[in-house]
């Protein structure tokens, strides 16, 4: 099992200085040939080959994805990531190395989650109380915990009650003492901003 | 609503997936740097036959100017046409470095334009504003923001159909790269050759068409 040892190497010191994230995604070298073959063969229009492959993502992206988002979001990443992979498939070059390429869409595909929490942050709040099972999604999202840890305290502190621990905005409000509005706010504000530091990382790789 | 999709459904989205697999040819950088290539010297021809060639061609070539103006936009189009190619490739994320070259170009400018403004003939206001020739200036702002539109065009087609990971920056790379193609396939036709000029004008018609790609063309490329 190639995805067995396909690792995602995420640093958590890198948060420690927030200026300066080191974030290094990388892919096992045995597997990352070994799909870099198999994605050559899917161009070549191979169906084994690239059910093969697309099976042995799928863990790589789950892990990829948990440690980012919310787990009610990462079942719709991982397959917003492999209908990526699929219509993007020719923009892999066979003689170049795999892992790369696979995560910087893994990553774009993670930014437009963020993104689109931020736009819809509204509408789903409701549903966010009936997800469950948080215990979960609080210990796994490490680079979410991060990256909270980048914004504003108030702003962190609405995202990771509602979207971490799945409290609804009135439990929220209650638990930090303001009022509903204004948590709704600054929820809104902090994903948005969220999504914008994402994209910033790039600028200290 | 659920919150959690039903079991399987990834398992479906593979199986269609793969059923809808097809062959596909995978990109060339090589072709694409091509295809941009053939651009610039089909919006040369163009502008030529447009425009037409300046009167005194035959005496421009040996100024200095000239070929700083022209070795300016070339180099330009090259930046842009090499950011806008790399972005493509997911796996490529140096366009955050180009933002401190661009920076850099921006705090040029100023000097540049005050090096211009003492360099070559005639102090005052009134020889400035002649130098400037506005008329011509607007002329070629027009000139280059227009005909670097089908050049825009055909770099979005080129950006559908990679994977630009960086949507905003790959538009303003785009947009910078289509003016300096534009400006650079103006060189022979324009007469303008003195810096201030060049810098004012040419550095305007770029800017203007780097922000407006800016604006109007992430939508048009995420995917």
């Amino acid at each position: 099992m190639f995805a067995a040892i396909a690792q995602d190497h995420v640093s958590g010191l890198a948060f420690a200085r927030p200026r300066t994230p080191v974030r290094v995604v990388t892919v096992a070298t045995s597997s990352d040939e070994a799909w870099a073959g198999l994605m050559a063969a899917a161009q070549r229009g191979e169906a084994a080959p690239y059910r093969r492959l697309l099976a042995e993502l799928r863990p790589w992206l789950v892990r990829y994805f948990s440690r980012r988002l919310p787990s009610a979001q990462i079942d719709d990443a991982v397959q917003d990531t492999l209908i990526a992979i699929h219509s993007k498939r020719h923009t892999f070059e066979p003689e170049r190395p795999f892992g790369p390429w696979l995560a910087g869409i893994a990553r774009y595909k993670w930014i437009d989650r963020l993104r689109s929490l931020s736009r819809h942050a509204a509408d789903e709040l409701p549903e966010t109380l009936a997800t469950g099972d948080h215990e979960n999604a609080v210990t796994s999202a490490i680079v979410l915990q991060g990256l909270l840890a980048m914004l504003k305290p108030a702003q962190a502190e609405a995202i990771r009650l509602v979207k971490i621990d799945g409290l609804s905005i009135e439990e929220a409000a209650a638990r930090t003492g303001q009022s509903e509005s204004l948590v709704k706010v600054i929820f809104h504000l902090g994903l948005g901003r969220l999504a914008r530091l994402v994209e910033a990382q790039a600028d200290a790789d | 609503m659920p919150i959690d999709p039903p079991r399987g459904e990834t398992d479906r989205l593979i199986d269609g997936l793969v059923a809808d697999l097809a062959p596909v040819e995978p990109r060339r950088w090589q072709r694409e740097a091509a295809l941009i290539a053939i651009a610039f010297i089909a919006e040369s021809l163009a502008a030529a036959a447009m425009v037409g060639v300046r009167a005194d061609m035959p005496i421009a070539v040996t100024e200095a100017a000239f070929w700083w103006k022209a070795a300016s936009l070339v180099l330009v189009a090259a930046i842009g046409s090499t950011a806008v190619v790399m972005s493509l490739d997911p796996a490529i994320t140096i366009l955050p470095r180009l933002r401190r070259l661009a920076t850099a170009a921006a705090l040029l400018m100023p000097l540049a334009l005050a090096a211009g403004a003492l360099m070559g003939g005639g102090a005052g206001i009134p020889a400035l504003v002649a130098r400037l020739d506005w008329h011509g200036g607007i002329a070629c702002v027009r000139h280059v923001a227009a005909t670097a539109v089908p050049i825009l065009a055909l770099l979005v087609l080129l950006i559908r159909r990679g994977a630009p990971t960086d949507p905003a920056r790959t538009a303003a790379a785009a947009g910078f790269a289509s003016a300096g193609i534009s400006a650079a396939g103006f060189v022979a036709s324009c007469p303008h050759d003195d810096p201030l000029y060049v810098t004012l004008w040419y550095g305007l018609a770029v800017l203007i068409v780097t922000g407006a790609a800016r604006l109007l063309l992430p939508r048009l490329i995420r995917w």
